[in-house]
């Protein structure tokens, strides 16, 4: 039992003693928050519950069907691309995984928590295994406030982490090179102002800068790759493709939203298992290349790995198809047909095994599970870790 | 990084996985459960291997059972439908699959010297545990007698390339032959197994190993020539050409460089037992049938036994009896349906009376017979001689007319006489290996004389004569002479005597069957030291296996010849070692080689003077000596020359006195007309001779 209108804090942190020490460093910047007379409410919940992107508020939302640029075939339609070879120049996958949690409140601003972690792997001989680059950390603590909206109570905490030896991170590309895996990060550091009292929209931005701080991770870790002398292999990256790299692939699983409409739609949720549609520049990367932002365009297309009905109760027409992107190829016409049949052959090989038993198995290959199976370990659970702080804030 | 006991673990392989534990399976003071790595030295891991691992405070040394392999796969069916049903489809990833050890706990060693520790081990790296951690773990610490080598543990790591670490499993002496604790029961199937190997081989173990003790051992060959030929080594001699020929003739390759690795590892002697003694029976129809028999004047041609070869048979004596030596055990040797209360009625008349041979036996029928007769000549109508109805005695006499037949040649008619002819039934030497070889009896003889040995040499213990302070002995079939269930047998009642109090009487008890759980409880439970060689499934299914775990069982069912698993007093958990073979030829091979229809008369000639000179003569001059001479008359020549030195009566130089022999210096027969009897002193004539010619 805590003794009333002491914080009763709600916390899960990463395992291990460096863990214990970003427990113990935040309990020290709660404490003196607490003695300038923050006051915390406890309770709290798993932000990554609650799909954030599930609910559009930005221009970033897949599924706009307009200014999308079907440059292989207009319209865009279904295509065969040929048997699977047993053969992928694909030998590298990334993927990063993130545990974001609100740990408690000062008033109405949530205070936030974040793990995120990004590895890239290496198949040889069928065996996949942890591929390391240099300079990259492998995990990164946060805890995440909005300082821009000028809560006295959130800038003290804000103030005491940062007298607590936890350094402030502004960018995400900071982070990287912070030398810290413990930093605090500002969920408005864009915003000039923000009302604190829009605890939703406080907890969202939180939540999408814990997953820019992810996908920082990842970009860096791609960049690197590509840095590095890998032959003709080609690496897998979960999700979208964020940078131009030549032999690389972004698969993404989620496609909620689709970009097209009327028969086009009705020709993706027909796909047949082992086909692919023609590609096509999606709406929101074709507008930034036409504001010059070259870098931003990708080659888009869908391959169904698996009949809609193969997974479990409850998909949709959608399940087992997954979106590609890579940078648009040099070459036009029939030679880009050819190279996007290729890269989908290599893909619709990654069937075998299952991706099993993870629920997004239709829409998922089996290496980038692999990843997220070995990240999320590092991420998840340390009961003992918020023990201790409960017995410390118990203390206050 | 440092470890509690860094002796303990091979950090030069490397770990070779990590402990897991979960809420199904925690580690626990007796098991944990590690999943292994890819690492060379990891690959090799397997069951019976040991491994250490540590807990806070402790190491704790584990042996391996129950290999798992596991994946994510949930259903078989997902493999299918992900290859198309397709099992050509090779995949690009393999799936991910770990394997998994259960390891059982043998010993923890806490840092501290003086604390003992249970403490389950934690998560954290496995290795294979050192030679020195597996010795902790086999209780040598605590060991009160000397170090018995019994096996060879092959660990899974290499100290050279392509060697595995070799560490030996040692057996408390104390609690091996007493007085602690006691005995050793060998389980497996037959011809398989290997049992009487590996008796062999702890007892030459312990010939070697035992320290300011006379041991001697005791067994019974009940097949072949298999504990015959036990001096002669595995190997043929160097310097002996036509020696070696024979043995490559017979096919014995010797020891492989791995077994003698093996003895080296082990720290024993490649060698025979050098002091070898055999008892055979007299063989049927060899008894003349005269008053008196002279157990010195039987050669060994003329016993039952398969070494009978001149100059092989130094080592051979004779089991003689004479009926008072049978008819203690008259209900063995008499049926059943015979043996009531007057039949048993009149034979203790006997017993009384010291009618102790069958020609005494005879003249007493004859007495009978003429006291009955005078009985009708007075008109008598006399139906009883002191007590026993004729009837009685008529079967008597009729089931004691079959004794020899059905004695098989062990039961002489007339007094035997051993005079100092080495008995089966007389006190050890030390070191000595007797033998008895029964193999050419079966049924009662063979009954017969395993009952009366074992019976005698328990006697003997009880008195404090057996003249060794440890006696072994081996017996075979256990599950024939001590069965289990309530049928009563004395021989059965004397070796559940000997298991429950023969270590304080220096007996020690090698029992030897197929089938464990058809043998007496109280034999197998009071071996402290058990082996099991491969086990048929049936008898796996008995409660006497139920604390193996279904792992070890299934080892057990398919165990490669030479390996066993090893019980002791001071192992927690049972431990899977390997034995080379016995430094002795067995079986065929003894006769193959030194058989007499391997040999030719010179060589025989040679082997005799072998064991009668230190130095014999060469083969080349023995050929030229014996030229032109019949075979049988060397032969003849040899058994009379061996008759005078059991005789006492042996010249300085039996060779010469061989030759002169061959070339028709005058021989006396005695009046039985049996070779190599009786009179005939060369010896003494040789001696004359020579005191002439000085």
């Amino acid at each position: 039992m805590f003794p009333s209108g002491v914080a009763r804090i709600l916390f899960s942190m990463p395992q291990g003693s460096k863990a214990n020490d970003f427990v113990g460093v935040l309990g020290e910047a709660f404490r003196e928050a607490s003695r300038s007379g923050v006051k915390f409410t406890a309770g709290g919940s798993d932000l990554e519950w609650e799909r954030f992107n599930s609910h559009p508020f930005d221009e970033n939302e897949e599924g706009r069907k307009d200014s999308l640029d079907p440059f292989e075939n207009s319209p865009v339609i279904s295509r065969d691309p040929g048997e699977a070879e047993g053969f992928s120049r694909l030998e590298y996958f990334l993927d990063g995984v993130q545990a974001t949690e609100e740990i408690g409140r000062i008033g109405t601003v949530p205070v936030v928590v974040t793990t995120v972690a990004a590895c890239v792997v290496r198949r040889e001989e069928k065996r996949i295994r942890r591929f390391d680059i240099e300079g990259v950390p492998p995990l990164l603590r946060a805890i995440i406030l909005p300082h821009n909206a000028n809560d006295p109570g959130a800038n003290a905490l804000y103030e005491a982490v940062q007298n607590a030896g936890i350094p402030l991170v502004e960018r995400d590309g900071e982070a990287i090179s912070a030398g810290s895996a413990d930093i605090l990060v500002d969920s408005t550091y864009h915003e000039p102002y923000v009302d604190p009292s829009d605890y939703s929209g406080l907890r969202q931005r939180a939540y999408r800068r814990a997953s820019s701080l992810r996908a920082s991770l990842e970009e860096e870790l791609l960049r690197r790759w590509s840095e590095m002398d890998t032959g003709d292999s080609w690496i897998a990256v979960d999700g979208q493709l964020p940078l131009p790299v030549k032999n690389a692939v972004g698969l993404i699983k989620n496609a909620r939203r689709l970009f097209f409409g009327g028969e086009e739609a009705r020709m993706l949720l027909d796909l047949e298992a082992g086909n692919r549609t023609t590609a096509f520049v999606p709406p929101w990367r074709a507008e930034r290349r036409d504001t010059g932002r070259s870098e931003e365009e990708r080659a888009s297309w869908y391959i169904r790995l698996w009949p809609a009905d193969a997974g479990s109760e409850g998909v949709d027409a959608t399940s087992g198809l997954v979106r590609v992107e890579s940078v648009v190829p040099d070459a036009s016409g029939a030679e880009q047909t050819r190279a996007f049949d290729e890269v989908s052959r290599w893909v619709l090989a990654e069937r075998a095994p299952l991706a099993k038993p993870d629920p997004r198995w239709p829409s998922m290959i089996y290496p980038i599970g692999y990843v997220e199976n070995i990240l999320k370990p590092t991420i998840h659970g340390n009961r003992r870790a918020r023990l201790r702080l409960e017995r410390e804030i118990a203390s206050l | 990084m440092s470890f509690i006991h860094d002796n303990f673990l091979d950090t030069g392989s490397g770990p070779v996985g990590r402990v897991v534990t979960s809420e199904e399976h925690p580690a626990t003071a007796h098991e944990f459960y590690f999943w292994t790595s890819e690492s060379e030295a990891a690959q090799r891991l397997d069951i019976g291997h040991i491994v250490a691992a540590e807990a806070e405070d402790a190491t704790a040394v584990a042996v391996l059972d129950d290999p798992q392999r596991y994946s994510d796969l949930q259903s078989f069916l997902d493999d299918f439908y992900a290859r198309d049903g397709d099992a050509a489809l090779e995949a690009l990833s393999d799936r991910v699959e770990i394997l998994v050890f259960k390891a059982r706990v043998l010993a923890t060693k806490h840092r501290h010297e003086k604390k003992q520790s249970k403490r389950p081990v934690r998560s954290g790296p496995v290795f294979f545990a050192t030679s020195e951690a597996i010795e902790f773990a086999l209780g040598a610490e605590d060991f009160s007698g000397t170090k018995i080598p019994m096996l060879l543990h092959e660990n899974g790591n290499e100290v050279d390339e392509g060697t595995p670490q070799r560490t030996p499993l040692y057996v408390d002496e104390e609690y091996l032959l007493g007085p602690e604790a006691g005995h050793l029961n060998i389980t497996g199937m037959s011809g398989l197994s290997t049992k009487t190997s590996h008796a062999l081989f702890t007892i030459s173990s312990i010939f070697q190993k035992t320290e300011n003790k006379k041991v001697a051992a005791l067994m019974f060959n009940v097949k072949g020539a298999d504990l015959l030929f036990l001096d002669k080594p595995i190997e043929a001699p160097e310097g002996d050409d036509e020696l070696a020929k024979r043995y490559e003739g017979a096919g014995v390759r010797g020891l492989s460089p791995e077994e003698k690795g093996m003895y080296e590892a082990l720290d024993l002697d490649v060698e025979a037992f050098e002091k070898l003694s055999i008892f055979a029976p007299l063989r049927y129809g060899m008894d003349e049938g005269e008053r008196e028999l002279n157990v010195s004047d039987v050669s060994a041609r003329q016993l039952n036994t398969r070494r009978n070869a001149r100059g092989e048979d130094h080592c051979v004596h004779p089991i003689v009896w004479q009926l008072g030596d049978v008819l203690p055990y008259a209900g063995y040797v008499f049926e059943q349906s015979d043996f009531d209360d007057k039949f048993r009625g009149f034979i203790e008349e006997l017993r009384a009376r010291r009618i102790d041979t069958q020609s005494a036996f005879q003249s007493l029928m004859l007495e009978i017979d003429d006291y009955f007769e005078a009985a009708e000549d007075e008109g008598k109508n006399i139906q009883n001689w002191n007590g026993h109805h004729v009837a009685t005695i008529r079967k008597a006499r009729n089931r004691f007319g079959g004794l020899p037949s059905k004695c098989a040649g062990l039961l002489a008619h007339g007094r035997v006489e051993y005079g100092d002819t080495p008995r089966v039934d007389e006190p050890f030497k030390d070191r000595e290996m007797r033998v008895v070889d029964i193999s050419q009896l079966s049924g009662v003889p063979q009954d017969l004389i395993v009952t009366s040995v074992i019976s005698k040499v328990w006697d003997m213990a009880e008195k404090g004569e057996l003249n060794v302070d440890k006696l072994i002995i081996f017996v075979d079939e256990l599950n024939k002479y001590a069965p289990a269930g309530n049928k009563p047998s004395s021989l059965k009642d004397t070796l559940v005597d000997i298991s429950a109090r023969g270590r304080h009487l220096s007996l020690t008890l090698f029992g030897a069957q197929q089938f464990r759980s058809k043998v007496h409880d109280e034999v197998v439970g009071n071996a402290a030291t058990s082996l099991y060689g491969r086990i048929g499934d049936e008898e796996l299914t008995n409660s006497s296996y139920r604390s193996f775990s279904q792992t070890t069982r299934e080892e057990l069912l398919q165990l490669e010849k030479g390996r066993l698993l090893l019980r002791h007093a001071h192992y927690s958990v049972p431990v899977f070692g390997r034995f080379p073979r016995p430094p002795v030829l067995m079986g065929k091979q003894g006769t193959d080689i030194f058989g007499g229809k391997s040999v030719d008369a010179a060589v025989a000639v040679q082997s005799v003077m072998r064991n009668l000179m230190s130095k014999p003569p060469a083969l080349a001059g023995i050929r030229t000596d014996i030229s032109g001479v019949e075979e049988e008359r060397v032969h003849d020549a040899l058994d009379r020359i061996n008759a005078n030195h059991r005789n006492g009566n042996g010249s300085r130089n039996p060779y010469d006195s061989f030759k002169n022999a061959i070339k028709g210096a005058s021989q006396k027969r005695n009046g039985n007309g049996s070779s190599g009897r009786g009179n005939a002193d060369l010896g003494f004539l040789d001696n004359v001779r020579r005191m002439k010619d000085d």
